[in-house]
């Protein structure tokens, strides 16, 4: 299903189907759940070719938050001043833009996963953030990739202490996803300073080949600060 | 030619003579379509990188800041001597200050006002009772337009001086429901219903994790609180949403919302009877 689409397409994938349709410039978008219609879009364009990637996950119901908080199903105990890589999942939101040279427009956005949101701090300070509960492996598992992406977390304990991390918050400003045909992947790094304070950053680029990088959606109005989210309030 | 020379020459009062009046009426046009043109230009190009409240103070920065500046060159161009102009003006500051002391009350509110930032243009608010959103904070008064769509100016000194509820400021809120069932339907069943109706709703936060307890058992019903917490520009559309649901997602599953009942003992001479009186 990723990659690039000739119009006119079918692409069906479970109970979901995307069908585009093209007479002259205009181009009439539907998509399709269990049969029934879901949306429906006109476009007046010239090009007749469409993308099909993954976005950041924190557009769906609406954009309401720049964060995403992974909870691990279990706490993992670091040893002081250690680093391992851990790999979580995060739920998928597919993103359909209609291509052209110079730009591409996001027309839809939609998920197999349901969605939920949380507090991540109190209610004055803190930030509302997506939440996904992920179990943690140990070796990149294998996943559906329209369903499931894959955070590669580098964990890093720089304290002389031993500490317990059982979340991990992410900025969607600094959300880089590649993908190919079967794997989409975010890797980041979350360094503990302190027994409740970590700093987590995504990476720019992917240390795997042949992966695409999807589009940023969530971008800033105006480009100020770092990308990383310092976790003040627990880890 | 010397005819206008000798007009323009004219002093009006001291030293100042219509040429100066004229630069300083000049000087204000020039100031006010500056303001304007940057007003415009600003609202177009910044719009999208700031919020209402932010562009509205950095709009006002600027514009009495020309004005200010404005003001300082018509007085250099008419050769006025600021120090001197200070002495006075601190006389008739004391002056001016006990005959306008309500004025400069709602002044010195209205700056206190912009600093500590207690309220922003486009937030809801109750001040002192008047409840609705916040369109302007000037120096003198804050504009606020009711739910009703009308707008009411409330002067800064009561702004600064009254209780102020802001119901947006932080990120996210609580808010509740009480659902009486009857009595012989099964509580731990409807609260389990509950929970599930409140798992499945995106924006009911999983933290602060949602309340649903029985909180008491009343002359009609058992009556059981939903305690929900969502981000403070969903919560509203959730709470609107929610009740309904709950009601008819417990109807479909056998458990009834109470209503208000009596049980009526009949008693006569060989027997008694119990009925329960239901209103028709």
């Amino acid at each position: 299903m990723y990659g690039s689409h000739i119009i006119p397409t079918i692409i069906s994938h479970e109970e979901a189907r995307l069908e585009l349709e093209a007479s002259g410039k205009k181009i009439v978008y539907r998509r399709f759940l269990k049969e029934q219609k879901i949306v429906e879009k006109i476009i007046i364009g010239n090009k007749k070719k469409i993308l099909i990637s993954p976005v950041e996950p924190l557009l769906l119901p609406k954009e309401i938050s720049t964060h995403f908080m992974i909870e691990f199903s279990q706490p993992i105990t670091l040893e002081p001043h250690i680093k391992h890589d851990v790999y979580l999942t995060f739920p998928i939101e597919i993103g359909v833009y209609v291509q052209n040279e110079n730009h591409d427009s996001i027309i839809d956005v939609f998920s197999f996963n349901e969605q939920k949101y949380t507090l991540y701090g109190d209610p004055r300070q803190g930030v509302v953030c997506r939440y996904w509960k992920s179990e943690v492996y140990f070796e990149e598992p294998e996943l559906a990739p329209l369903h499931f992406g894959i955070v590669k977390l580098r964990l890093e304990n720089n304290t002389s202490n031993w500490v317990d991390v059982s979340r991990c918050v992410l900025n969607a400003f600094g959300i880089k996803i590649f993908y190919n045909e079967v794997k989409v992947l975010i890797e980041a790094e979350m360094k503990v300073i302190d027994a409740a304070i970590a700093e987590v950053e995504v990476f720019n680029k992917t240390t795997q080949k042949k992966m695409v990088k999807a589009h940023e959606l969530i971008t800033r109005k105006i480009s100020l600060g770092s990308n990383r989210f310092v976790m003040l309030e627990g880890i | 030619m010397k005819e206008l020379q000798t007009i323009l020459g004219r002093k009006l009062f001291a030293e100042i003579t219509v040429l100066d009046i004229i630069q300083i009426v000049l000087i204000f046009v020039f100031a006010s379509i500056l303001t304007r043109l940057i007003s415009y230009y600003m609202k177009k190009s910044m719009k999208s990188r700031l919020n209402k409240d932010q562009l509205g103070l950095f709009l006002k920065v600027v514009n009495y800041s020309i004005f200010i500046v404005a003001f300082i060159w018509s007085l250099g161009l008419v050769g006025l001597n600021l120090s001197g102009l200070m002495v006075a003006g601190g006389i008739a500051g004391i002056v001016i200050g006990f005959a306008s002391q309500s004025i400069v009350g709602n002044l010195i509110s209205g700056i206190f006002l912009m600093m500590e930032r207690p309220i922003k243009i486009g937030e809801s608010v109750d001040i002192a009772g008047t409840v609705g959103i916040v369109e302007n904070i000037s120096l003198i008064s804050t504009l606020i337009r009711d739910w009703d769509g009308l707008l009411l100016r409330i002067p800064n000194e009561k702004v600064f001086t009254s209780t102020i509820t802001n119901f947006v400021s932080h990120k996210a809120r609580r808010f509740s429901y009480d659902v009486g069932i009857r009595y012989q339907d099964d509580a731990d069943e409807a609260i389990s219903i509950i929970r599930t109706i409140l798992d499945k709703e995106a924006f009911v936060l999983v933290n602060p994790a949602p309340l649903i307890f029985v909180t008491s058992l009343g002359d009609n019903a058992v009556n059981i609180t939903v305690k929900i917490w969502g981000p403070i520009t969903e919560w509203y559309g959730l709470k609107q949403k929610l009740l309904w649901l709950i009601k008819k997602t417990l109807e479909e599953n056998g458990i009834e919302i109470a209503f208000p009942q009596r049980v009526v003992w009949l008693n006569n001479a060989s027997n008694s009877e119990n009925l329960t009186a239901k209103p028709e």
